[in-house]
């Protein structure tokens, strides 16, 4: 069975940046681009990121591009969250300390039954269930 | 408590729903947006120059969407 990740919004960042890490985390958005391995997002993630692009001057050009690029990965899947969604969530801020937008992400992933996420943020260390990973880590 | 009275069944449930809207999105997207290349090279860089890491971003988001709020 092939794994499945969470993939958080600093993992597209780091590409889009082009530092250091930039190639780890090309290397993993490949793996999802040919279906090698399955990863899942939210709408709330593609959000943040297309509001961090407009915010450093991007114009609507960039920001669908990278909108419309997501549509192209053979195994990414973006999870739409409920208002229930958002609720759970508040409700792990409360149980874990997490921030809403972590809460989220957590609820995304409980909803799917995936327990690792790829990230730099170590917010998830602590997680009981989850198990945090780097790109490094999934592409070696 | 709320948190625990969800069963599996209904998370897969409302799982099954999310993703069966991003099968739509996507599909609707296709006939949409015509998108020529590869979706990660499409990215690479749109943000070079900006001397921060991905994560303190991904905090800004937060400050950003606060900001825009309280405009």
């Amino acid at each position: 069975m092939m794994s499945a990740y969470m993939v958080d919004a600093n993992i597209f960042l780091e590409v889009e940046l082009k530092q250091e890490r930039g190639s780890f985390c090309k290397a993993f958005l490949n793996k999802l681009k040919r279906g090698e391995m399955e990863g899942l997002t939210t709408d709330f993630i593609v959000d943040a990121i297309a509001i961090v692009m407009e915010d450093y001057g991007k114009t609507w050009i960039e920001i669908r591009k990278l909108l419309v690029s997501l549509t192209r990965y053979r195994s990414l899947r973006i999870y739409t969250l409920s208002l229930v969604d958002r609720m759970m969530a508040t409700e792990f801020m409360k149980l874990y300390n997490l921030d809403f937008d972590d809460g989220t992400t957590y609820q995304a992933m409980r909803a799917c039954n995936i327990s690792q996420i790829v990230s730099y943020d170590n917010h998830f260390d602590n997680m009981p269930d989850i198990k945090r990973v780097t790109p490094e880590e999934t592409v070696e | 408590m709320a948190v625990y009275g969800y069963g599996r069944g209904a998370l897969s449930k409302a799982a099954e729903e999310a993703f069966s809207q991003w099968s739509s999105e996507k599909e609707k997207a296709l006939s949409l947006f015509e998108f020529v290349g590869d979706p990660v090279e499409a990215i690479e860089g749109l943000l070079e120059g900006v001397g921060k890491s991905g994560v303190e971003l991904q905090h800004e988001a937060r400050r950003i969407r606060a900001r825009k709020v309280l405009r």
